[in-house]
């Protein structure tokens, strides 16, 4: 049982960095948002490592499926940018859509 | 039913009813805007009854499931800007957008991130937290990219999202990691420790709640968003939104943390003053230096609570309490005269309100001017204006540290403040000369309904300046209810 509870904890780290690296590394919105998920997968992963840890596997098992329902929406409203940069700009690099900089 | 509750739930709940009502059974009179008023004027309705009741207890709660929520005298600060600003941006809508077609979902949309914000704000639960978080985050990205026709505001929104996402993140991984040490996500009963998971959660949240408060390094997103954005929004984004996930992160960091973090927020803020005023120099844009000019007054409140963390002493909450009040009336008066000028002129964000275009403004809209000026000479911190007593207090608070590095990094940010009336006094010259660049004798009419709510602000901004003790009562106990939750 507690190997099981390492390997999780182990993977929510992973995730978690997994993305961090990603965000860094890639270059195309779509990637980004892959990412971005890899980070969401972390958080919740780690939320229930917790719960197992802490005996509150109910609690934290909730919290994960809030989670992921909200997870979802944000990344619904980020997707629907990435179309609507697809549809209107051609492309879906980084570079090109932001133009001028900060 | 429960006062409170009705307060956060409504505006939440009923928004998708009023735009389907609005929206797609077009009546006679029933519009959108017509109803989104009525739910404010209920709102109010409901903010007076709150405050009525805080005026004798300390708190008022709710208790429903998991959710809690807890109102206290500054989440009633906080909640009465968030609606008094919100009605402002409903209200002069019109002028700033005129001819789109998507201004009853700009209404709708609003009053998601009023409900959310004021949440977040009253929430003490640190899962309750980041799922009103997440709800401010998500208005606040479908509101920057509300003209989607401009490639830029949807830019600004995507670079939004993602920082804002990537830090919501890490939050979830912080609270993951704050459950698994002290197996509870109730703030008010957590025992601040010092654990290396403890030490990690708060870098998460330092580094996830500093992107939406734009905290050091993580304000790239800012300028664009708030050029962007419909005035309103910005005026509502810089005045209430960042300053709540501002409150929210301390409050978090107070509850869980042993350590000195409040030396973090200190060096945070001298970055946020120094950089923020340095790029406000640059700025030709008018709406783009009053967004790094709120990077800097961030940093000014900041620096305040920062002081009163670290000396153990209300001087310094209560000196970023006021600032903050002050700027929630400083910042929005300087937006909504930036879109009244731009409305003018027939200008949009495709075609920005520059400095230069203000030659001889003064000539033809004296009293717009002369509000404009008090803007900006409140934000630079001149004596008769609020901007100044919050300064001061910031400032006594922190020579009154005694302790000599605190003394000198006051002393950094009082040159700060020196630099800052460099771009803001420049803007004011520009309004006096007389070779008019852009065609003021054409400009459009301004309404005088659209006059009057400029101008209250601006008596406010003076009134305060001259007399700040009329509101102790609302800042004394606003102030006792932050330092105890920081202390």
């Amino acid at each position: 049982m507690m190997t099981n509870v390492f390997v999780l904890y182990a993977l929510a780290w992973g995730l978690l960095l997994v993305g961090l690296y990603g965000l860094m590394s890639v270059r195309t919105l779509l990637r980004i948002i892959i990412a971005l998920q890899l980070m969401a997968k972390g958080g919740f992963v780690m939320l229930i490592v917790s719960g197992v840890i802490s005996g509150n596997v109910v609690l934290s098992e909730s919290l994960a499926l809030v989670v992921i329902s909200v997870d979802t929406l944000v990344m619904v409203i980020g997707l629907a940018l990435v179309v609507h940069t697809k549809q209107h700009q051609q492309t879906l690099n980084v570079d090109d859509v932001i133009h001028g900089g900060a | 039913m429960n006062t409170l509750a009705t307060f956060v739930g409504l505006p939440i709940l009923a928004s998708p009813l009023l735009y389907i009502i609005g929206h797609e059974m077009p009546l006679s009179r029933l519009n959108t805007k017509n109803l989104v008023t009525i739910l404010f004027i209920v709102l109010w309705v409901l903010f007076t009854r709150i405050a009525t009741v805080l005026a004798t207890a300390q708190t008022l709660t709710f208790e429903y499931a998991m959710i809690r929520l807890e109102i206290n005298s500054l989440s009633l600060i906080v909640s009465g800007f968030m609606l008094l600003l919100a009605s402002l941006a409903i209200y002069i809508a019109p002028m700033d957008i005129t001819g789109h077609t998507a201004l009853d979902s700009y209404y709708v949309t609003i009053l998601v991130l009023v409900g959310t914000t004021i949440g977040l704000v009253c929430s003490t639960d640190l899962f309750n937290l980041w799922v009103w978080f997440e709800g401010t985050a998500i208005t606040s990205y479908l509101l920057v990219a509300f003209y989607k026709q401009r490639e830029e505001a949807v830019e600004a929104s995507l670079k939004y999202f993602v920082q804002t996402a990537t830090g919501s993140m890490l939050i979830v991984f912080g609270i993951a990691l704050v459950f698994l040490e002290t197996q509870t996500l109730d703030l008010s009963v957590m025992t601040a420790t010092n654990s290396p998971f403890v030490i990690i959660a708060v870098a998460l949240f330092i580094m996830g709640f500093g992107v939406k408060a734009a905290l050091f390094p993580n304000w790239a997103w800012l300028p664009d968003a708030y050029t962007e954005a419909p005035t309103g929004v910005s005026a509502l984004l810089s005045a209430v939104v960042t300053i709540t996930a501002l409150i929210v992160l301390v409050k978090i960091l107070a509850a869980i943390s042993a350590m000195a973090w409040g030396t973090v927020l200190l060096l945070t803020a001298i970055f946020n003053i120094t950089l923020g005023n340095l790029q406000a120099i640059q700025q030709t844009d008018l709406k783009r230096l009053l967004a790094y000019s709120s990077i800097c007054h961030i940093g000014y409140i900041v620096f305040a609570l920062g002081i009163g963390v670290v000396t153990a002493s209300p001087l310094g909450v209560r000196a970023g309490v006021l600032h903050m009040v002050a700027h929630a009336l400083m910042k929005p008066l300087g937006f909504y005269i930036v879109a009244i000028f731009s409305y003018a002129l027939g200008r949009d964000n495709e075609n920005p309100l520059r400095i230069d275009d203000l030659h001889g403004v003064f000539h033809h809209y004296p009293m717009l001017t002369g509000t404009l000026i008090i803007a900006l000479l409140g934000l630079a911190g001149m004596p008769l204006t609020i901007g100044f007593v919050s300064k001061w207090q910031i400032f006594s608070a922190g020579v009154q540290s005694l302790s000599l590095w605190l003394i000198a990094l006051t002393v950094i940010v009082a040159l700060n403040t020196g630099l800052s009336f460099v771009y803001y006094l420049s803007v004011i010259t520009h309004t006096y000369q007389d070779d008019e660049s852009a065609t003021w004798q054409q400009a459009r009419h301004i309404p005088m309904t659209m006059q009057l709510p400029i101008y209250a602000l601006a008596i406010a901004v003076i009134l305060l300046g001259i007399s700040p003790n009329i509101i102790n009562w609302l800042i004394n106990p606003a102030t006792d209810s932050l330092f105890r939750a920081l202390t």
